[in-house]
């Protein structure tokens, strides 16, 4: 299951650096649960995964409001169905 | 808007620029000077556009240059500023020089028409980057994806297309003549369609900062159309209302690039 919120920050990161460039990773370092190794594509979570997501949107939201959030649903449109509806970040809900 | 201490400084040296230039340009209207004064104007506030667009072709890779959709909007937007700034020497150089009035079409062309398909990029990626794509999902906005581009190119042709007569203007003025109104249009259009899908869902830090740039398109649709008008009735005078029009416009397009390059302050952690 964590392998599928690696995943899920994986994909938004990329998604919004399509969006912003650079700043898409700086904002994702801000997040206290994730250790983020970028040019190897490494995310390591530290504590709650769905917290970690939840505030990794909202880092996301600051920037650009609700349609941030829209942005960050649709990057994981194609897994978050691997997980089930109760263990979702309410974000992404 | 919070701005970094080099964004501050470009902006205040935007707003020193911007007002020398707004007095001279009263000066020479209030006190009737003659023509040298108003080409000199004529020559030198395109300087604001070449402000712009070198800070914002200096400051896009914070934002991932080439590779994000925002870097491409300021490259875009600052490119569509250079050919501007191009325009108005290569206009100033016929009318200075050249002693010739309104060049057109003339070289200044490459960089008045070329500055439109920037400014389209620009709108485009701006679209991107501001979720447009999320908006577009709605009946609404399907219809006004529709509509706004046919009541732009509706008052293009309306207003300069209807009563045209090629006669015996040559090829490149006949599509010049096409090509200004029609490009204008586009442009406009997408900026206000971008405008009115996102406006109540787009937030945070950056929705000030492209809504400015929106407002920017806005002065620079008004100042392309009031010369085009101007232009087809005879009436556009060297350093007259429509050069400060352009003035007004180079200065949005300058300010909102600056606000679009700034950095964000750690500060605004979530």
């Amino acid at each position: 299951m964590d392998d599928i919120y690696n995943q899920m920050i994986e994909k938004i990161i990329e998604q919004q650096e399509d969006i912003i460039g650079p700043v898409a990773v700086q904002r994702a370092k801000l997040v206290d649960e994730l250790k983020i190794d970028w040019p190897k594509h490494q995310i390591s979570i530290s504590g709650s995964p769905k917290t970690a997501v939840d505030d990794l949107v909202k880092q996301y939201q600051v920037l650009f409001g609700q349609i941030a959030v829209e942005t960050c649903k649709e990057a994981v449109a194609s897994i978050i169905n691997q997980i089930p509806e109760s263990e979702r970040p309410k974000s992404l809900k | 808007m919070d701005l970094n201490k080099n964004s501050k400084h470009i902006l205040e040296l935007s707003v020193v620029l911007f007002a020398v230039l707004v007095g001279f340009w009263v000066f020479i209207s209030l006190t009737n000077q003659n023509a040298n004064y108003k080409l000199a104007f004529g020559a030198t506030y395109g300087l604001m556009a070449l402000l712009g667009a070198i800070f914002g072709l200096l400051n896009a890779n914070k934002w991932g240059g080439r590779k994000s959709a925002l870097g491409l909007t300021i490259i875009f937007l600052s490119v569509g500023l250079l050919f501007a700034e191009f325009g108005q020497l290569v206009f100033s150089y016929y009318n200075i020089i050249k002693s010739v009035e309104v060049p057109y079409p003339s070289l200044a062309d490459i960089g008045f028409f070329g500055s439109i398909p920037f400014y389209i990029l620009g709108a485009s990626y701006l679209g991107k980057s501001s979720g447009v794509k999320f908006g577009i999902k709605k009946p609404t906005a399907k219809l006004l994806a529709f509509l706004l581009p046919v009541f732009a190119l509706y008052n293009a042709y309306h207003f300069f297309l209807a009563q045209y007569t090629v006669g015996n203007s040559s090829i490149l003025k006949v599509f010049l003549d096409f090509g200004y109104p029609i490009g204008q249009a586009i442009y406009v259009s997408i900026a206000a369609f971008i405008f009115l899908t996102v406006r109540g869902s787009l937030g945070g830090i950056m929705k000030n900062r492209i809504m400015l740039v929106l407002l920017a398109f806005l002065a620079q649709f008004a100042a392309d159309f009031n010369f085009l008008y101007q232009s087809a009735h005879s009436t556009w005078t060297n350093g007259g209302y429509g050069d400060l029009m352009y003035l007004i416009a180079y200065f949005m397009m300058t300010i909102s690039i600056v606000y679009l390059c700034s950095p964000l302050k750690e500060s605004s952690k979530a």
